[in-house]
């Protein structure tokens, strides 16, 4: 290691959460104000190096660090591709937003040194995971990430959330057993685990059963963190318990890791190509669809808010490897943009959620009529955001649902345009009777209420009875939903992610 | 169908004999014995009949010690003295394990009260 | 003076422990509390006499040293070879061990019996060291018999009744595990006429005598695996680690055990050789499968434990059934197949020890501090001892065999092999036994760190600092070494050991 390697923006943006987590875990609890300053530092540090490694990495550039030999042939070593930097500037954004919201949301909160500093450390492993150059270095992170969310799942401490943490570390473990054996069974078969745009190459000469065996076993294993029915059963439990603007990061990026992780599968393991031979888009697809139409259905009887939003998450996930494994160069970036504009989008809305508990304790949606004239930043910002998740054009969910449906239709697959259908009709279903109750219903407190306002509930009249949450908390999440619309009015501006996109699909089926 | 020659085959070989019976003996009493010290007097007898096999092993029939004096015959036959030096090292162990073993007993005895396997297990 | 220490360092580094041990009573009638000072001058030396033999071993090759200057087959050969290099961690861990054992035995026994415990500890470093580097078999039991001894004696150190009889079952499996050892080496005695190593596994392609060479190395199988714990002969381990004082549960679980390992090791690989007279196809498969119980078992076993510390001991199990899997998946067909593998079980003897030492060592330092050890007593302990719970997390997931931690990468060299001998099977078997064993862990960690405290002291704080040290910078080799330091270390240093093991060096 010499000293100018710590001057590369890639090592620099895994290391500078790194460092400063376990600064705010030194700083300990009595500083832990400035410790959550230093995590929202942390996360614009890490935006800004994304930032400024665009320009290169959509020009066909990468960024590399290698940090030495830890398997014969393999190095410890990071690069920054095009997808990495998508994931990776997703994650940073999703961060600054989340952690700034923390700051509101914590206020109140215990043990505010361990949130926050392994709020940073979970941003240094999503980075890596991300930008790993290769399979080895992927699955040190990968690992890292899913035990650091440990402790902010089970943050509340609560028996609930000490059983979802259980259900979650089971599921987890799992998942990365499979993973575990997946990867050493490809060092095994190719003697290579470089994440390259063309796939590994050896792999092309390993007979079908063999290739079959790992194709299954790395979606399985990432499939139960990308939430994939049937392995999807800890994301409901875990996210209604976590802290709402963990459940943010948890939805918009971890469980896009999963995702990501099927996509870096497809994409640089196995290489579109060779995926193509295997024959298993359609196998994959169906279940995928599957997993799409019945979280969907699922999302439709929750009560709880943000257990509806985690049914939402589970279905959203199932886009994006819809959208990889169909392997057409739309679909594939369609799956890709999904990852940056569901993690907007979710990451927006549950943070709304977190207002919403954070200022009434509300935490289901039947009890919160009225609350949008009380709430009405948050919930204005809420409607944007759903009105994305449905697909509404001018949104950012929109963009993806027209590549994905484009992509579909290429590969002869009108079954999931349907399917698409489907779900953004039920997306409608069970998002827009939030934002029903929630402007459009009178709360029973205000039924009763005697200052002088007898039966007159709506917002801009009852501005005493506002309990709209401090500026720290709404800044975050109108920022989120300025993003929904914004990203999805000029996708196609200069470095913004169709661009990126458009870099990495101009590679992959070049 | 005893005849002449099993049995002087079985003299011949009668150290394996005694030794296998010994472990026998030992094993039995380890394992059936509910009284510590007799489950340990079993390993101590298992521990002969290991030693007994051993040194049988080096006997050498019609040998003398290996010592070279002025009366040792030109062409005598010495016995191998390499497993009695063994064994001799294995006493010094097995002593000191049964030293431990006992003193272990006690300490056992002073504190329950009893030396039944049983009972003790009753104990935890 | 450096070159002559050097040429004597074999034998320096084991008369030193021998010799110190001998000594403490004597220093120790001066104060009570001198031996502790002692131990640690003595540890320190032959640390140092070791650290000589270790460069010379990898400047020059193994060193033979004859002791008395008779030449071998005739007299005893002391070698320090690549897989007597085991004596470098044993020496290593043996120091950080004894900076820990300060605090924390004044505290736990009574002072007059400081010296007999410091006598001990040295008498069973020195029994290690000596087993690790002899090369003659009957040493291997006289050696053997002094660290069982030192070990069945430092058990019982406390008053507790409970440790009596933990000490007594363990006498009992070591003593008859010991009369194994000692019926194969007199076996191979019978077949070979020597008891010198090289000699053996020379003469042994001479003398066509397969039936008597398969008992020998049988019985001698056995015993080790009873001193190493495998499954079904692991019963005398979980009370013997449990209740021992921490200290000595770190030397037991961390090194003891392993010597059993080096022991199969020794006789399979070094002195019968997979080229030599005995086809060792059906015995390793037979180990192998023996492995895959030991793995799971002890991960299962472990689930119905309230203990910590037992707890650890049963994992000890587990790792060590990943340990003899290594061992059982080489191929004795193809052994330049099988370096994974024997690297995955060799890793992880120096990983696990690593790792069950900080275990046992930061277990001890919560019941040094607040006397309790039920897992359901220590709920919110992580609150008030933060580093010494963090350290034990990180030890937690480094047993498990995280990525990125020392204990990954016995599962990744261990399932490779598995990939390489075609038998996917053990791959799936350890894989399995590593989640059973991390679903306890989660427990630890769930009670330790997120629990609400209840009826606790509230006074209680960090362990003093000469226990805290020893903790952290296991936990931080853990972690650091986990990652960067391992592969050179692995194709630097076992490397060669599992080259020269399998006979393809």
């Amino acid at each position: 290691m010499d000293g100018s390697m710590f001057s590369n923006p890639a090592l620099l943006s895994v290391l500078i959460p790194l460092v400063l987590a376990v600064l705010i875990f030194l700083l300990g609890e009595k500083r832990s104000g400035l410790g959550s300053l230093l995590c929202v530092i942390a996360s614009l540090a890490t935006l800004a190096l994304t930032v400024s490694m665009m320009p290169t990495v959509i020009g066909g550039g990468v960024y590399e660090v290698s940090m030495g030999e830890v398997v014969p042939g393999i190095n410890f070593a990071l690069r920054v591709d095009q997808l990495g930097l998508l994931l990776t500037f997703t994650a940073a954004l999703i961060w600054v937003l989340a952690a700034i919201h923390s700051i509101g949301y914590m206020s109140h909160g215990h043990a505010k040194r361990r949130y926050f500093s392994f709020v940073a450390l979970c941003l240094s492993w999503t980075v890596g995971v991300a930008i790993s150059a290769n399979l080895f270095t992927y699955l040190i992170f990968y690992e890292l990430f899913s035990f650091s969310t440990y402790p902010l799942i089970v943050h509340e401490e609560t028996p609930e959330a000490l059983a979802a943490g259980k259900k979650y570390m089971v599921y987890i473990l799992i998942g990365s057993s499979f993973v575990l054996f997946s990867i050493i069974y490809t060092y095994f078969l190719a003697h290579n685990l470089d994440l390259s745009m063309a796939g590994i190459p050896t792999l092309a000469s390993v007979n079908r059963g063999a290739l079959m065996v790992l194709f299954w076993g790395f979606m399985i294993g990432f499939g139960v963190k990308a939430a994939m029915m049937p392995l999807h059963g800890w994301v409901p439990q875990a996210h209604p318990v976590a802290p709402a603007p963990f459940s943010a990061i948890l939805s918009g990026v971890m469980v896009a890791v999963g995702a990501f992780g099927i996509v870096r599968t497809v994409l640089n393991v196995f290489g579109v190509a060779l995926v193509r031979s295997l024959n298993v888009s359609f196998t994959l697809a169906y279940i995928v669809s599957f997993t799409i139409v019945v979280s969907s259905i699922l999302a439709l009887n929750q009560d709880n808010l943000k257990r509806r939003l985690a049914y939402s998450t589970i279905g959203q996930m199932g886009y994006i490897v819809l959208g990889t494994v169909l392997l057409t160069e739309y679909s594939i970036a369609g799956a890709l943009v999904h990852i940056i504009n569901h993690a907007l989008m979710k990451g927006t809305l549950f943070m709304c959620a977190g207002n919403i508990i954070h200022q009434s304790g509300k935490a289901k949606v039947s009890e919160m009529k009225g609350l949008g004239n009380k709430m009405p930043l948050t919930f204005i910002a809420f409607t944007i955001a759903a009105l994305g998740m449905i697909g509404l054009p001018p949104f950012v969910g929109f963009i993806s649902k027209w590549y994905l449906a484009i992509g579909a239709l290429d590969a002869k697959g009108v079954f999931f345009v349907i399917v698409l259908l489907i779900s953004s009709l039920l997306g409608g279903a069970y998002f827009l009777p939030i934002i029903y109750t929630a402007f459009f219903q009178k709360g029973e407190g205000e039924a009763a209420a005697g200052h002088g306002h007898d039966d007159h509930g709506h917002g801009e009249h009852a501005k005493p009875e506002s309990i709209e949450a401090p500026a720290v908390m709404t800044i975050p999440v109108l920022v989120g939903a300025l993003g929904v619309i914004v990203v999805g009015i000029f996708a196609k501006a200069p470095n913004f992610p169709l661009q990126i996109i458009k870099a990495a699909t101009d590679i992959l089926l070049k | 169908m005893i005849n002449n020659e099993v049995i002087a085959k079985a003299y011949s070989s009668i150290n394996y004999v005694v030794a296998v019976t010994l472990f026998c003996i030992g094993l039995y009493a380890l394992i059936i014995k509910p009284n510590l010290i007799k489950k340990f007097m079993g390993l101590n007898i298992i521990e002969t009949s290991v030693f007994l096999f051993i040194i049988s092993s080096g006997y050498v029939k019609g040998g003398v010690a290996p010592i070279y004096t002025h009366d040792t015959p030109v062409n005598a036959l010495f016995v191998n003295p390499i497993p009695q030096a063994l064994i001799l090292t294995a006493i010094v162990v097995a002593v000191s394990v049964t030293a431990l073993a006992l003193s272990l007993i006690i300490k056992l005895y002073d504190q329950c009260g009893t030396l039944n396997a049983n009972k003790l297990k009753e104990l935890r | 003076m450096t070159t002559y220490l050097t040429s004597h360092s074999p034998i320096l580094m084991e008369v030193t422990f021998l010799v110190g041990a001998a000594l403490t009573p004597i220093i120790s009638l001066i104060r009570k509390k001198l031996a502790f000072w002692w131990a640690l001058i003595v540890s320190t030396l032959g640390f140092y006499f070791c650290t000589l033999a270790a460069a010379e071993l990898y400047k020059s090759g193994p060193l033979s040293y004859y002791v008395g200057g008779w030449r071998p087959p005739y007299g005893i050969e002391i070698k320090f070879d690549y897989l007597g290099a085991f004596a470098f961690l044993i020496l290593l861990l043996n120091i950080i061990i004894l900076v820990y054992s300060k605090k924390y035995m004044e505290h736990e026994i009574r002072e007059d019996k400081l010296p007999v415990y410091y006598t001990l500890v040295l008498l069973l470093v020195g029994g290690m060291v000596g087993f690790t580097i002899t090369g003659d078999i009957f040493n291997m039991f006289v050696f053997m018999e002094i660290l069982s001894l030192s070990g069945y004696a430092l058990i019982a150190i406390t008053e507790e009744r409970l440790n009596a009889m933990a000490s007594f079952k363990y006498l009992v499996m070591g003593a008859l595990s010991s009369l194994l050892l000692l019926v194969g080496i007199a076996f191979i005695y019978n077949v070979t006429g020597s008891l010198n190593m090289a000699d053996i596994s020379v003469r042994l392609k001479e003398f066509a005598a397969p039936t008597t060479a398969y008992v020998a190395v049988a019985a001698l199988i056995i015993g080790f695996t009873v001193k190493a714990a495998m499954f079904p002969v692991h019963i005398w381990l979980p009370d013997a680690h449990g209740l021992a004082p921490s200290p000595v549960s770190a030397l037991l679980s961390g090194l003891v055990i392993k010597i059993g390992i080096i022991g199969i090791l020794r006789i399979v690989f070094s002195v019968y050789r997979l080229a030599g007279p005995i086809n060792f196809t059906y015995l390793l498969d037979v180990l192998e499968w023996f492995a895959v119980a030991t793995v799971i078992f002890g991960a299962f076993f472990a689930f119905f434990q309230d203990d910590i510390k037992v707890i650890f001991a049963y994992s000890s199990i587990s790792n060590i059934g990943y340990i003899l899997m290594g061992i059982g998946l080489v191929s004795v067909a193809n052994p330049a197949g099988s370096v994974n593998a024997m690297l995955g079980a060799l890793t992880h003897v120096a990983a696990h020890a690593i790792i069950k030492t900080l275990l046992f060592l930061s277990a001890g330092a919560i019941i040094y501090k607040t006397g309790l050890r039920k897992l359901n007593d220590l709920k919110g302990i992580g609150k008030k001892m933060p580093i010494t719970c963090m350290a034990l997390v990180i030890g937690a997931l480094s047993v498990t065999g995280v990525p990125g931690t020392v204990g990954f990468w016995a599962k990744w060299y261990v399932i490779n092999g598995a990939f390489e001998s075609g038998q996917i099977f053990f791959a799936i078997a350890l894989l399995a036994g590593a989640l059973m064993v991390f679903a306890y862990y989660i427990k630890i960690i769930n009670v330790i760190f997120f629990r609400i405290p209840e009826g606790m002291d509230t006074k209680i704080e960090e362990a003093p600092l000469s226990m805290l040290i020893p903790i952290i910078v296991l936990a931080a080799s853990c972690m650091v070494y986990g990652l960067f330091y391992i592969y050179p270390t692995i194709n630097n240093y076992f490397m060669p050991v599992a080259k020269s093991l399998l006979g393809i060096l």
